[in-house]
């Protein structure tokens, strides 16, 4: 029994676990989990995300001890946790099925709201100020597709070439950003977009 | 629309998905058929049709009408 040992350093356990020691690696965790899960739940949007970002930094820690000489050890872990959750964000902007449902979406945009008419509309967008509000009121990503494909006059090819990402996922983002664009509209109707 | 067989072989939500694709004249003769079959009996989908196109041919007045709209400063 190691009664006698002083607790082992972070260098000491990252070490031991690049030598293969699961259990020391364990104990690593275990030290640093509670910061790393704070800040993680701090900028995520729900508990599940902030786990699955906690996992993703652990296992990139696992690796980058075997490919470096880690100095600092908790700026080098919240370094690999503000990477894994630009990872995550950056995999919810491309996988809809990961994203806000288009049902929902949908709704917010009137769909199914009998009050919801495309003669209200018309008549609400003749105050030119208003699609202007609503477009301001989307964020970057959204703003940024509609910029590009229905202000620029992109092709879709173009679109999302500029985007770095596929024509199917750039479809997809344009899809749910005229969805919010409308939704956005909806919610400046002179009287309040539900009757 | 809560029926069984739904208008087009499409439910409202297939209808909501492809919305953008039929707009921009992506989908095959078929696609198109499917959606205008069920729209022509669907009052949802309809007016919600009517609804995104109004907002979408208003986005593309803007740019006819003022080329700055939407542009950061160059
Ligand atoms: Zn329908």
């Amino acid at each position: 029994m190691p009664t006698n040992d002083p607790e082992p350093t972070d260098e000491e356990l990252l070490a031991r676990s690049v030598r293969g020691d699961e259990r020391a690696f364990g104990s690593f965790v275990a030290r640093h989990r509670i910061g790393l899960h704070r800040y993680a739940r701090m900028l995520s949007r729900n508990d599940t995300d902030a786990e699955d970002v906690l996992q993703d930094t652990f296992l990139q820690a696992w690796r980058g001890a075997h490919a470096a000489t880690v100095r600092s050890v908790r700026p080098w872990l919240f370094t690999i946790a503000r990477h894994a959750l630009q990872r995550q964000r950056l995999r919810r902007v491309d996988t809809p099925t990961e994203a806000e449902s288009l049902e929902s979406l949908g709704a917010a945009a009137g769909f199914a709201d009998a009050d919801a008419t495309p003669e209200r509309f018309a008549m609400a967008l003749e105050e030119r100020s208003l699609l202007r509000a609503a477009l301001a009121a989307l964020d970057d990503a959204d703003r940024e597709v509609i910029v590009l494909r229905e202000l620029e006059q992109l092709s879709g090819d173009e679109t999302a070439a500029v985007l770095g990402v596929s024509l199917e996922a750039m479809k997809s983002r344009l899809h749910r950003a005229r969805l919010r664009l409308v939704a956005e509209v909806r919610r400046r109707l002179p009287d309040g977009g539900t009757r | 629309m809560n029926t069984v067989i739904p208008p087009g072989g499409m439910r409202c939500s297939e209808v909501l998905a492809q919305l953008s694709e039929f707009l921009d004249g992506g989908l095959s003769v078929g696609e198109r058929g499917a959606i205008e079959a069920h729209v022509r009996v669907c009052p949802d989908c309809t007016r919600f049709g009517g609804v995104f196109s109004t907002v979408l041919g208003r986005l593309r007045q803007e740019r006819r009408t003022d080329p700055d709209a939407g542009r950061a400063p160059e």
